[in-house]
C-alpha cells in the first residue's frame, strides 16, 4: 500500500489529537466543567484514524459513543464540537443535545448522529447505504460501533440487508471485549465476532486496532469494494478501553493484568515508535504535533467558554417539526 | 366525478408523487408483488413495473431493518417511502421512529429534513385477529417530531398520502386495510393537495357532534343517519390527522351542537378519544351542555371469529346508545 511520509505524519498528527482530547474531556468533567455523559475514547484513535484517513467529501460516517476523531476528520470543526459539550448556543446541537456522547452529527459534514440507543445506528447506516445507492452517488457509509451493538438485533437485520442490495457500508466492529461490564466471552459463543460475516456472505476479517496501517489497509481494501458495487465489509477491529465504560464507572469487573494488557497497547506510542524507527518522524516534530494539539484544545476550551452563550430554555422548542 | 376504491386512490398518489420527484423511493415486504400484485392489497401495484428496481425494493423480513433504513436515505437526501405491512409491525420499529427519527430533526438544530413516510395497514373488520389488526395511532401521536394520518375514504387517502410524501418531517401513514377495496369514493382526476392539520366536516349536523377516524368515520356516518330518524341532527368530524390536530374546527362544532361523542377503533382507555375530550373540557367547557362520552373496542385482544370481532369493535348501535347518553330523544 502506497503512503508518503507526509500522510504518516497527517495520520501520527490525528491519533495524538484524538488521544489528547480524550485525556482533556476527561479533565474537564472531574473539574466539575462539564456534565452529562462521557464515555472515554482513550485507545481507540488507531482504528478512527486507520478507517477515516482514506474517506472523502462524498462519504459519510456515523460515529459511535467512544471517541471524536470521526467526526473531526469528516471536518467537522472542534470548536464547535467543544462547544456543542458545553451546552452551548453556537454549539454542535445547539446546546440541547449530549454532544460527545450520542445523537450529534452535522450532515453538512457527512456526520449521521449516532444514537443512545446502542446498536440502533447500524440499521440508519445501512440505510445512508441504500440512499447512496438509490442515488447513484459514489459515498460509501463508515459506521463505528462496539462489541454490545453487535448483539442487538439491528446489527443482524441491518448486515443481512445491507449484504441482500449490496450496499457501500463499511461496519466497523470495534471490539474493546466488554459491553459495560460483561465480557464477549460472557455474552457470546464466540471470541472474534468478524466470523458472523459469514452468516450473511459478506466479507469478515479482525484486525488489531493498535496496528494503525493494518486497519487502514483492511478499511482501503472494504472501502474500495464498497464504492465498486460489491457491497458491505465486516471490519472488527479489536482494542482495550484504557477506563471504566464511562467517567462514572470505577471499573471493578477487570483485573489489573487485563488492564495492563490493554495499556501495553497504545496507538499513539506504537504509531510512534514505527515511524520514528523508519525514519519517517523525529521526536521534535512528534512535540510539535503534542504542541499543536494541545493549542488547538485550549483554543476550543476557551471559545467554549469565554465566547459562547448560553441557549434560552425556549430554545428546545425550535426544531421539533419544519417551519410551516 | 369518477368514483375508485381506497387502495386505487393510494396507489394514484404513489405514482403521482414518483413521477413526480425522482428523490422519492419506495420500499418495504413484498411490495413488488405480494398477494395484490403489488403489495398485500395491491396498493403498489405496477410501480415496479413503472419506476423499476432501483425505486421500488423488495426488503427482507426485516422492520427494525426497514424503519432505521429510511432515517439513513432520509439523512443523504432522498424522500423514502417505508411500508411496514400490517400496523401491528410498528411496535417492532419503535425504537429507530421514536428513539432516532423523531427526534432527528431536533438533534440536528433544525438544520435538515426528515422526509419519511411509513405507511400501514392497520385496523380490525376482516377477521385478521389481533396480530394484523390493532390500531396503534395514539402512541405515536405521544411523540414529538412525528405526524399521524389517518385517512376515512378515497379521496382524502390520496390528497392526504400526496401532502405527506412531500412534508419535510416523518409522517405515520394509517390506511385502513376493511376500507381498501370496500370503500369507493369520487376522486378528482386533477392535482390536489390536503394539508396535515386539517379536518373535515363529513356531515353537517345541529344536535351532537361526533368526531371519528379512520373506518369508524363511515359507521358514524351511518350512525347519524339512524339518528336523524330518530329526530337527532348529529353533525360527523374527521380530524384526518391525529398530530396535528385541528382543534379550531372540532372546537367550532361542539360550539354549535353542545355535545361531543367520539368514536374511534382503539381501545377506549388511553386512546386518542382521551386527548379530545380533554381539550374539550380545557377549551370548549362553556359550550359542552352534556358530558362527552367515548366509543371504542373493548380492552381486549383483538379476536377473529365474526361474531366475536363484531362484539369487540364500534358499531351503530354502540355509537348512538353514546349519542343518547349526551342527548335526550324521542325513542329512547
Amino acid at each position: 500500500m502506497k503512503i508518503t511520509v507526509k500522510q504518516l505524519k497527517e495520520m501520527m498528527y490525528w491519533i495524538v489529537l484524538g488521544r489528547k482530547i480524550e485525556e482533556k474531556i476527561t479533565l474537564l468533567f472531574k473539574e466539575g466543567r462539564l456534565r452529562g455523559h462521557h464515555h472515554p475514547g482513550i485507545g481507540v484513535e488507531g482504528i478512527h484514524v486507520g478507517c477515516c484517513f482514506g474517506l472523502g467529501a462524498e462519504d459519510y460516517v456515523v460515529p459511535s459513543h467512544r471517541g471524536k476523531l470521526p467526526e473531526l476528520m469528516m471536518g467537522v470543526d472542534l470548536k464547535y464540537l467543544m462547544a456543542g459539550y458545553y451546552n452551548r448556543r453556537e454549539g454542535l446541537g445547539g446546546g440541547r443535545v449530549p454532544t460527545g456522547s450520542h445523537m450529534y452529527g452535522d450532515m453538512s459534514k457527512h456526520v449521521i448522529p449516532g444514537t443512545g440507543i446502542i446498536g440502533s445506528l447500524i440499521p440508519v447506516a445501512m440505510g445512508a447505504g441504500l440512499g447512496i445507492k438509490v442515488k447513484k452517488a459514489k459515498g460509501v457509509v463508515v459506521a463505528f460501533f462496539g462489541d454490545g451493538a453487535a448483539n442487538r438485533g439491528d446489527f443482524h437485520e441491518a448486515l443481512n440487508m445491507a449484504a441482500a442490495f449490496r450496499l457501500p457500508v463499511l461496519f466497523v466492529l470495534q471490539n474493546n471485549r466488554y459491553s459495560i461490564s460483561v465480557s464477549v466471552e460472557k455474552a457470546t459463543g464466540m471470541e472474534h465476532l468478524s466470523v458472523r460475516a459469514a452468516g450473511y456472505g459478506i466479507p469478515g476479517k479482525t484486525v488489531e486496532g493498535c496496528e494503525v496501517l493494518e486497519v487502514y489497509e483492511e478499511a482501503t481494501r472494504a472501502i474500495k469494494r464498497a464504492r465498486e458495487g460489491k457491497g458491505p465489509t465486516l471490519l472488527e477491529c479489536m482494542w482495550h478501553r484504557w477506563t471504566g465504560h464511562s467517567i462514572s464507572d470505577a471499573d471493578i469487573y477487570r483485573t489489573d493484568k487485563e488492564r495492563r494488557e490493554g495499556e501495553a497497547k497504545c496507538p499513539v506510542l506504537a504509531f510512534k515508535a514505527k515511524l520514528i524507527s523508519e525514519g519517517a518522524l523525529t521526536e521534535d516534530e512528534f512535540s510539535e504535533m503534542e504542541k499543536r494539539a494541545d493549542d488547538v484544545i485550549e483554543a476550543a476550551v476557551v471559545y467554549s467558554e469565554k465566547e459562547c452563550t448560553d441557549p434560552d430554555p425556549s430554545d428546545i422548542l425550535r426544531g421539533v417539526y419544519a417551519r410551516g | 366525478m369518477r368514483e375508485i376504491t381506497y387502495v386505487e386512490a393510494i396507489n394514484e398518489a404513489l405514482i403521482e408523487e414518483m413521477d413526480r420527484d425522482d428523490g422519492v423511493f419506495i420500499f418495504g415486504e413484498d411490495i413488488v408483488v405480494g398477494y395484490g400484485g403489488g403489495g398485500m392489497f395491491g396498493a403498489t401495484r405496477g410501480l415496479a413495473d413503472r419506476f423499476g428496481p432501483d425505486r421500488v425494493l423488495d426488503t427482507p423480513l426485516s422492520e427494525v431493518a426497514i424503519s432505521g433504513a429510511a432515517l439513513g436515505a432520509a439523512l443523504v437526501g432522498l424522500r423514502p417511502i417505508a411500508e411496514i405491512m400490517f400496523g401491528d409491525f410498528l411496535t417492532i420499529t419503535m425504537d429507530q421512529i421514536v428513539n432516532n427519527v423523531a427526534k432527528m430533526r431536533w438533534v440536528l438544530n433544525d438544520e435538515v429534513d426528515v422526509p419519511i413516510v411509513y405507511r400501514t395497514s392497520y385496523g380490525a373488520g376482516i377477521g385478521a385477529g389481533f396480530h394484523h389488526s390493532q390500531s396503534f395511532e395514539a402512541w405515536f401521536a405521544h411523540v414529538p417530531g412525528l405526524k399521524v394520518v389517518m385517512p376515512s375514504d378515497p379521496a382524502d387517502a390520496k390528497g392526504l398520502l400526496k401532502a405527506s410524501i412531500r412534508d419535510n418531517d416523518p409522517v405515520i401513514f394509517m390506511e385502513h386495510k376493511l376500507l381498501y377495496k370496500r370503500l369507493s369514493g369520487p376522486v378528482p382526476e386533477e392535482e390536489y393537495l390536503i394539508p396535515l392539520g386539517k379536518g373535515e366536516i363529513k356531515r353537517a349536523g345541529e344536535d351532537v357532534t361526533i368526531i371519528a377516524t379512520g373506518a369508524m368515520v363511515r359507521l358514524s356516518l351511518e350512525a347519524a343517519e339512524v339518528l336523524g330518524k330518530k329526530g337527532v341532527s348529529a353533525e360527523v368530524i374527521d380530524p384526518r390527522t391525529i398530530q396535528p390536530l385541528d382543534e379550531e374546527l372540532i372546537l367550532g362544532s361542539v360550539k354549535k351542537t353542545g355535545r361531543a361523542v367520539i368514536v374511534h377503533e382503539a381501545p377506549v382507555f388511553g386512546g386518542f378519544g382521551g386527548e379530545i375530550a380533554a381539550m374539550l373540557a380545557d377549551k370548549g367547557i362553556d359550550y359542552l351542555d352534556g358530558p362527552v362520552k367515548r366509543v371504542g373496542a373493548l380492552f381486549t385482544p383483538i379476536p377473529n371469529w365474526n361474531r366475536m370481532e363484531k362484539y369487540y369493535l364500534p358499531d351503530i348501535e354502540k355509537i348512538v346508545n353514546a349519542v343518547a347518553e349526551v342527548i335526550r330523544f324521542e325513542g329512547r
